[in-house]
C-alpha cells in the first residue's frame, strides 16, 4: 500500500469509529491500535496525524501511548508473545517457563529477537488464571503450559507453522437451577439460534411487555444483587441514584478483569454472550441509558471477537438498536478496547479511558452516577452483576433470593487458581463453604501437599491461613472473617510457598500497575515492592517489616483510589499472620 | 453563606469556596502542591488532607475537593491529620534527590517549607532512588528537573487549561511516570515563565534567574508591568547590594551610580489580582525588565558641543532646553512640537499638561505613537496595546489642539517649516518622523532613560529620567483601573522623574509649578480631574480600584 492509502484508511477509521462516540476523541483508542496494526508500532509522526483526526493536542495522545503498556512506542517481532508472572500463574511454575522461553528465543523481556520473529513482555494477570500457566502469542491465548508445550510452540512458529494449542476449557460446574452459567456446558451457546433455544431473550421480551423502569428496579432491588467486580455494591441501588429526566445517561459494562485470580467474566463473555447483552439491555431500560459502553481488556481478543459476534447477531434479531422488540427502547452496544492497565477496571478509570484518556481515576466528587462518562449520569456494572438480571425476571425474587443469604442473596461466579486438583470457574450459591469448594469442588490440594493460605476474594483481599478456611463465601460472613468476598477469585497456596515470596510478586503487580496519579501510592507501593525484593534477596533487616506495615497502613485510605488500599491489605495481612516468614529471612 | 466549624471556631464563609480555600481565609494554611485556585482541582497530591466531620461522621479528605457546607465541621490539626502530612510529605521525598543546596528554589520552596514544619525525619529509605534527567532546557526561558518534580500537574494544567498550547504532559505510568514536554516541542509559549512560579518546587527553573541570587538576599517591591495597557500586578525582586554579585571581581568601592556594575532588578514575579491578571504574567512582561539596569541608561544631562553630546549639569541643559522652546514660541507663533509616550505615569502627564498645555498653551501635544508590528494582542492578558497609560493619555488631553499638529502630521509641518523645535519624552523620534524631517529640526530635545548610540548623533539635549522601578506613579489602565508604581530603589546618576525634570524646567521657562514633591503632583493632579477627587496614594492601594468603566471594545 502506497503511504497516502495507508493514510486515508486512517482517516476513513476515524470516521467510522468517531460516531460511535458522543465526543470523537474517544475514539483514541481503536485508532491507535488501527495505526500500531499498520506500522507494527506507534511512530511520532502517526500521533500528530491522529491528534489532528480528533481533535485533540498531541500531547494528549502522547500521554496514552506512554501510559497504555499495549500501545508500542518501538517495534514488536512477528510473534509478541506476553507471559503471565502474577500469582496464579507463578504458583503453578511461570517463573522457569519465562527463563525457558528467554533460553528458546535468546532475548530479554522487552527485546526482538534479530531475526524480528519474536518478542515478548512479561505480562501481568491476563485473567485466565484456572488456565495458569498462560502466555498469549498475538491474539491467541496458550494455558495449562508446560516446559514440552512452550518449546513446541516456539518452533512450530518457527518453522511457519501454526502451533497446535491444547488448551483445556476451563472447569465449570454447574449447579441446580444456574443464574449464570446455565449455558456454559452448552455447545454454541455464544450464537444466538442456540442460546435463544436455551431461553435467552425471554426476560428482555417480558420487560419490553410488562414492566416499567421503576418496576425493574424494585424487582433488582427486592432481588438484592451485589455488584460481582469486587465492591458488592446493589445493584438495584446503584441504578436507582441516577437522576431521572431526560438527559442522555451511560450504561459503562466492566469486563476489564483484571484483579489477580479472577477469570468469571472471561466464561460469560465466550461461552454466554447473549446473557450479558440480555442483562445490559434490561439494566439500560432500568434507569434509561441507551448506549451501553463495554470495556474489554485487550488481553481478550478471543473473547472480545465472540462477544462483537454476538452483538452483531443481537442487533440483527431485533433485541439491540431502535424500538427493541417493537417498543420505544433504544440500546446501542459499543465495545471499547482496553490496553493493558488494570486501573482501567476502577469505574472512573475506565470512564476516562473510554474518553480517550489515561485511564486516572477521578477523584469524588462528582460520582459517576451525577458526572460519568462525557459528563453524564453513567453507570459502572460488571459482567457478572448484569448477567444475573435475565435470572431474576424470569424466575422472580423470590427463586433468586432461595439461595445464599439474606444480604448476599443468589449465586456466584468463583474463579479458583492455585494449588488446588481443579482449578476452574464454579457457580455456587452464595455462603458457600470455602473449605467445601477447596476440597469438594475443586478436589483438594495437589498430591502431596497440604493446604498453607488462601486469598479468597482476588489478589487485594486480606490472606486466610489454612485453619481459617471454616467459613462462608458471602459477603457478610467473609467480612467477619477480617477479609472480602471481592470478585469471587480463589487463589490458594499449599505449604511450598513462600509468603515473602508470594507477596513480592502481589506488590511487584500494584508497583506496576499504580497509575501514577497520587502520591501515597505512586512512591509508597513501589517502595513497599523494593523492600520486599531486597528482602527476599537476603539483604533485609529486621525493621524493614515494620517499616512494610506503616508504609501500607499511611497507604490505606489515603489515596484518589482504591488501589491503594488493595496493595496495602496484603501486605498488612500476610506480615499479620506470618510474620515469622518475614523474621526468618531478615535474621 | 454557609456557617461551618474549623477547629472548633464557628465561621461564615462565602458559597462556592473549597475548605482549603476557607482554612486559608482564616489564617489556617493547609499544605498542598496540587491545588491552584485558578486551575481545575487535581486531588493528586494528598496533602491537603482535614478531618471532616459530617452527619455525625467522621472522615478524613482531601480539603481542595470538600465545598464548604452548612454544619461542616473540620479538624485540621488532630494526630491523624499531623501523621497523614508527614507521611505524605515521606513518601514525596522519597524519591526526591533534596539537592537544596543547588537548587534555586530554596528558601522559597514548598516542599522544603512543609518538610522543616511537618516532617523533619529521618529518612527510613534503603532503596536507591530513582534517577532521571536533570537541567534539560525545555524552552527559551525554562529548564526542566525531572528528579525534584513532584508530579502535581499544575504546569500542565496551566498548558492544557490556561494556554491552550499543552506542551506539557505527565508520561508513563505509575512510579515511571515523568514530567515532560511532548518530545516534538517546546515550551515556548507566551506565558511560559508562570510555570516556574506554578511549581511548587525546583522542578522548574527559570534560566533568567538561574544561580543568580539566592532567594533570601531579594528585597521586594510592588509595581505595574508597562509593557501593554493592561497593567498587569507585578512585584519587583530586587537586590541593591553589590556585595551579593555572584561574579568574581566585583569592586567593593562600587557606589550605585553606575549601571552596569550590577543589575539591580532580579526578576518580575507577578501579583494575584483577580481584576486585571489573575495570577498570571506574559513572558514579555516577566522579563522586559532589563533596560532599567541596562549599560545604555543615559546618567546625566547632555548637550551638544563640537558636534558631538557632551555631559554637562542639569542648570545647563534645562537651560539651553527653556531658551530652545521659548525661542520657538510665542506672539501668536508655536514652532514647538511636544511629543510623549503613553509609558509615562500619569503625574508626569499631568505635570506636562499643566506646563505646556495650560501655562506655556502649546498645541502640537500629541501621545499617539505608532504601534509597533512586533506587538500583538491575545485572548489571555496580552492587549493590542503595547503602552500602559493611554487612558492616562486621554485624560490629560496629549493630543493637539485647535490647528496644532498630531504625530501623522508632523514631518510634513517639519518639512513646511512649521515646527522647528521637539520635545520628545520617552519616545525615539526615529519610530514617528522621517529622517529628513528630523534633519531639518532646529532644535531636538529628548527625555530619556535610555540612550543608544546611534540616537546620540540626532539630539541636541538629552535630559536624564528615573526608569521603572525607580519612581512612583500610577498608571491607569485600558479598563480605567488606576494602578499604582511603587519606587524599588533611586535613579541611577542624575537621573530624575519626570514630573521633576516638568518642576526645573518650569523654572527656567519663568512659569514656576511650585510643587515640591510627589505629594504635591499628586494631590495638585486629583483636583484636576472628576474621578479624582476623593483619591489618596493610600487608597488606591496594591490592587488598584477602578475609575469610570471604559468600554473594553474600544480598546481592543
Ligand atoms: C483498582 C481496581 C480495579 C478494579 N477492577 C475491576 C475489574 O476488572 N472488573 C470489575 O468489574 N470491577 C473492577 N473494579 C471495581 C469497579 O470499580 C466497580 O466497582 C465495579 O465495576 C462496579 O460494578 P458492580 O457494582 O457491578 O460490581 C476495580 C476496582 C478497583 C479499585
Ligand atoms: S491510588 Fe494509585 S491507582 Fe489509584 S489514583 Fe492513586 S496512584 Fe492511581
Ligand atoms: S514540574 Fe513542578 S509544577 Fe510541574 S508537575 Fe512537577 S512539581 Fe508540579
Ligand atoms: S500582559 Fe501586558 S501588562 Fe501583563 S505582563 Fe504582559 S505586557 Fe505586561
Ligand atoms: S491540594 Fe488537595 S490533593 Fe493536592
Amino acid at each position: 500500500m502506497s503511504e497516502t492509502n495507508t493514510k486515508s484508511s486512517l482517516v476513513e477509521t476515524a470516521e467510522k469509529l468517531k460516531s460511535r462516540y458522543a465526543e470523537p476523541k474517544a475514539a483514541l483508542m481503536p485508532l491507535l491500535y488501527e495505526a500500531q496494526a499498520r506500522d507494527g508500532y506507534l511512530k511520532l509522526e502517526t500521533e500528530a496525524e491522529i491528534a489532528e483526526l480528533l481533535n485533540i493536542s498531541e500531547t494528549e495522545v502522547h500521554e496514552s501511548i506512554s501510559f497504555y503498556p499495549l500501545l508500542f512506542q518501538k517495534p514488536v517481532g512477528k510473534y509478541h508473545i506476553q507471559f503471565c508472572h502474577n500469582i496464579s500463574c507463578s504458583l503453578v511454575g511461570a517463573e522457569p517457563l519465562i527463563e525457558l522461553l528467554e533460553q528458546e528465543l535468546g532475548v530479554k523481556a522487552g527485546e526482538v529477537t534479530e531475526d524480528g520473529l519474536f518478542s515478548y513482555q512479561r505480562a501481568e494477570c491476563l485473567g485466565c488464571c484456572a488456565d495458569a500457566p498462560v502466555m498469549l502469542v498475538n491474539e491467541e491465548l496458550f494455558g495449562n503450559l508446560t516446559a514440552e508445550k512452550v518449546h513446541d510452540i516456539i518452533e512450530q512458529l518457527r518453522a511457519g507453522k501454526k502451533p497446535v494449542n491444547d488448551t483445556e476449557l476451563t472447569q465449570t460446574a454447574e449447579c441446580n437451577d444456574p443464574v449464570v452459567s446455565g449455558n456454559f456446558l452448552v455447545t454454541n451457546a455464544s450464537t444466538i439460534k442456540v442460546a435463544e433455544s436455551h431461553g435467552a431473550y425471554e426476560a428482555l421480551k417480558k420487560v419490553v411487555k410488562e414492566l416499567e423502569p421503576a418496576q425493574i428496579i424494585d424487582t433488582v432491588k427486592s432481588a438484592g444483587v451485589r455488584g460481582m467486580g469486587g465492591a458488592g455494591f446493589p445493584a438495584g441501588m446503584k441504578w436507582s441514584f441516577v437522576p431521572k429526566g431526560d438527559d442522555q445517561k451511560y450504561l459503562c459494562v466492566n469486563c476489564d478483569e483484571s484483579e489477580p485470580g479472577t477469570c468469571k467474566d472471561r466464561e460469560i463473555m465466550r461461552r454466554d454472550p447473549h446473557r450479558l447483552i440480555e442483562g445490559l439491555t434490561i439494566a439500560c431500560k432500568a434507569f434509561g441509558a441507551t448506549r451501553a459502553y463495554v470495556y474489554i481488556r485487550r488481553e481478550f481478543y478471543h473473547e472480545k471477537k465472540v462477544f462483537d459476534k454476538a452483538v452483531e447477531e443481537a442487533y440483527e434479531a431485533g433485541y439491540l438498536g431502535k424500538n427493541i422488540l417493537g417498543s420505544d427502547l433504544c440500546v446501542d452496544v459499543v465495545t471499547h478496547p482496553g490496553a493493558g492497565a488494570y486501573i482501567c477496571g476502577e469505574e472512573t478509570g475506565l470512564i476516562n479511558s473510554i474518553e480517550g484518556k489515561k485511564g486516572w481515576p477521578r477523584i469524588k466528587p462528582p460520582f459517576p452516577a451525577v458526572v460519568g462518562l462525557f459528563q453524564k449520569p453513567t453507570v459502572v456494572n460488571n459482567v457478572e452483576t448484569l448477567s444475573n438480571i435475565p435470572y431474576i425476571i424470569n424466575k422472580g425474587v423470590e427463586a433468586y433470593r432461595s439461595r445464599g443469604t439474606e444480604k448476599s442473596p443468589g449465586t456466584k461466579l468463583f474463579g479458583v487458581s492455585g494449588h488446588v486438583v481443579r482449578p476452574g470457574v464454579f457457580e455456587l450459591p452464595m455462603g458457600f463453604p470455602l473449605r467445601e469448594l477447596i476440597y469438594g469442588v475443586c478436589g483438594g490440594i495437589r498430591d502431596g501437599h497440604a493446604l498453607k493460605a488462601v486469598i479468597p476474594g482476588g489478589s487485594s483481599v486480606p490472606v486466610l491461613k489454612a485453619e481459617e478456611i471454616d467459613i462462608n463465601l458471602d459477603f457478610e460472613s467473609i467480612q467477619a472473617a477480617g477479609t472480602y468476598l471481592g470478585s469471587g477469585a480463589v487463589i490458594v497456596m499449599d505449604n511450598t510457598v513462600s509468603m515473602p515470596w508470594a507477596l513480592e510478586i502481589l506488590e511487584r503487580f500494584y508497583a506496576h500497575e499504580s497509575c501514577g496519579q497520587c502520591t501515597p501510592c505512586r512512591e509508597g507501593v513501589i517502595w513497599m515492592y523494593r523492600i520486599l525484593k531486597r528482602m527476599n534477596a537476603g539483604r533485609g533487616k529486621m525493621e524493614d517489616i515494620d517499616l512494610l506495615v506503616d508504609l501500607a497502613n499511611n497507604i490505606e485510605g489515603q489515596t484518589v483510589c482504591p488501589l491503594g488500599a488493595a496493595a496495602a491489605w496484603p501486605v498488612q495481612a500476610m506480615i499479620k499472620k506470618f510474620r515469622h516468614e518475614f523474621e526468618e529471612l531478615c535474621k | 453563606m454557609p456557617k461551618m466549624k474549623i477547629d472548633g471556631v464557628e465561621y461564615e464563609f462565602p458559597d462556592g469556596i473549597n475548605v482549603l480555600q476557607a482554612c486559608e481565609q482564616v489564617g489556617i494554611h493547609i499544605p498542598h502542591f496540587c491545588y491552584h485556585p485558578a486551575l481545575k482541582v487535581a486531588g493528586s497530591c494528598r496533602m491537603c488532607k482535614v478531618e471532616v466531620v459530617q452527619g455525625g461522621r467522621k472522615r478524613i479528605d482531601i480539603s481542595c475537593n470538600v465545598a464548604v457546607q452548612d454544619g461542616l465541621e473540620i479538624i485540621t490539626d488532630s494526630p491523624a491529620i499531623l501523621t497523614a502530612r508527614q507521611m505524605t510529605l515521606e513518601f514525596t521525598l522519597s524519591n526526591h534527590p533534596v539537592d537544596c543546596p543547588i537548587c534555586d528554589k530554596a528558601g522559597e520552596c514548598d516542599l522544603q517549607d512543609y518538610y522543616f514544619e511537618h516532617a523533619l525525619h529521618e529518612s527510613r529509605i534503603s532503596e536507591p532512588k530513582r534517577h532521571q534527567h536533570k537541567a534539560t532546557d525545555i524552552g527559551k526561558y525554562i529548564v526542566h528537573d525531572a528528579e525534584r518534580c513532584v508530579l502535581c500537574s499544575r504546569c500542565s494544567r496551566f498548558t492544557e487549561e490556561v494556554t491552550k498550547t499543552n506542551e506539557l504532559g505527565i508520561f508513563g505510568m505509575g512510579a515511571n511516570e515523568e514530567l515532560n514536554v511532548h518530545p516534538g516541542m517546546r515550551l515556548d509559549n507566551d506565558y511560559a515563565g508562570n510555570v516556574v512560579d506554578l511549581c511548587p518546587v525546583g522542578a522548574l527553573t527559570d534560566k533568567d534567574f538561574r544561580f543568580k541570587r539566592r532567594v533570601w538576599y531579594l528585597k521586594s517591591q510592588n509595581s505595574i508591568c508597562q509593557l501593554c495597557s493592561r497593567g498587569c500586578n507585578v512585584r519587583i525582586d530586587y537586590d541593591d547590594n553589590p556585595f551579593h554579585e555572584q561574579k568574581s571581581g566585583f569592586n567593593l568601592n562600587t557606589h550605585r551610580t553606575k549601571p552596569t556594575e550590577h543589575a539591580r532588578i532580579q526578576r518580575i514575579k507577578p501579583r494575584h489580582n483577580d481584576s486585571v491578571n489573575g495570577y498570571w504574567i506574559c513572558d514579555a512582561g516577566r522579563y522586559g525588565y532589563r533596560p532599567t539596569d541596562s549599560a545604555d541608561r543615559l546618567l546625566t544631562p547632555m548637550y551638544r558641543k563640537n558636534n558631538g553630546l557632551e555631559a554637562t549639569d542639569w542648570n545647563t541643559a534645562l537651560g539651553i532646553t527653556a531658551k530652545g522652546i521659548l525661542n520657538a514660541t510665542g506672539k501668536g507663533v508655536d514652532k514647538v512640537a511636544v511629543v510623549v509616550s503613553p509609558k509615562l505615569t500619569n503625574e508626569e502627564l499631568f505635570s506636562i499638561h499643566r506646563l505646556f498645555r495650560e501655562k506655556l498653551e502649546l498645541i502640537n501635544i500629541d501621545h499617539r505613537l505608532p504601534i509597533g508590528e512586533e506587538w500583538y494582542g491575545d485572548d489571555i492578558l496580552r492587549t493590542p496595546d503595547p503602552f500602559p497609560n493611554r487612558t492616562g493619555c486621554e485624560w490629560f488631553e496629549m493630543t493637539p489642539s485647535g490647528k496644532g499638529f498630531g504625530i501623522d502630521k508632523l514631518s510634513q509641518a517639519i518639512k513646511d517649516g512649521r515646527i522647528n523645535t521637539l520635545l520628545s519624552i520617552l519616545a525615539d523620534p526615529r519610530d514617528y518622523l522621517e529622517d529628513t524631517a528630523i534633519n531639518k529640526l532646529k532644535a531636538k530635545y529628548l527625555i530619556a532613560r535610555n540612550l543608544p548610540d546611534d540616537l546620540k548623533e540626532i539630539v541636541d539635549v538629552a535630559l536624564p529620567t528615573a526608569a521603572w522601578g525607580e519612581y512612583r506613579g500610577t498608571f491607569t489602565n485600558f479598563r480605567g483601573r488606576i494602578q499604582r508604581l511603587r519606587k524599588a530603589f533611586d535613579p541611577l546618576g542624575d537621573a530624575k522623574p519626570v514630573w521633576q525634570l516638568m518642576v526645573d524646567l518650569s523654572s527656567h521657562l519663568k512659569k514656576p509649578l511650585g510643587w515640591k514633591d510627589f505629594n504635591d503632583v499628586f494631590n495638585a493632579m486629583t483636583k484636576k480631574i472628576q474621578f479624582f477627587e476623593d483619591l489618596t496614594w493610600n487608597g488606591i492601594g496594591d490592587l488598584g480600584v477602578m475609575t469610570v468603566e471604559k468600554s473594553v471594545e474600544t480598546v481592543k
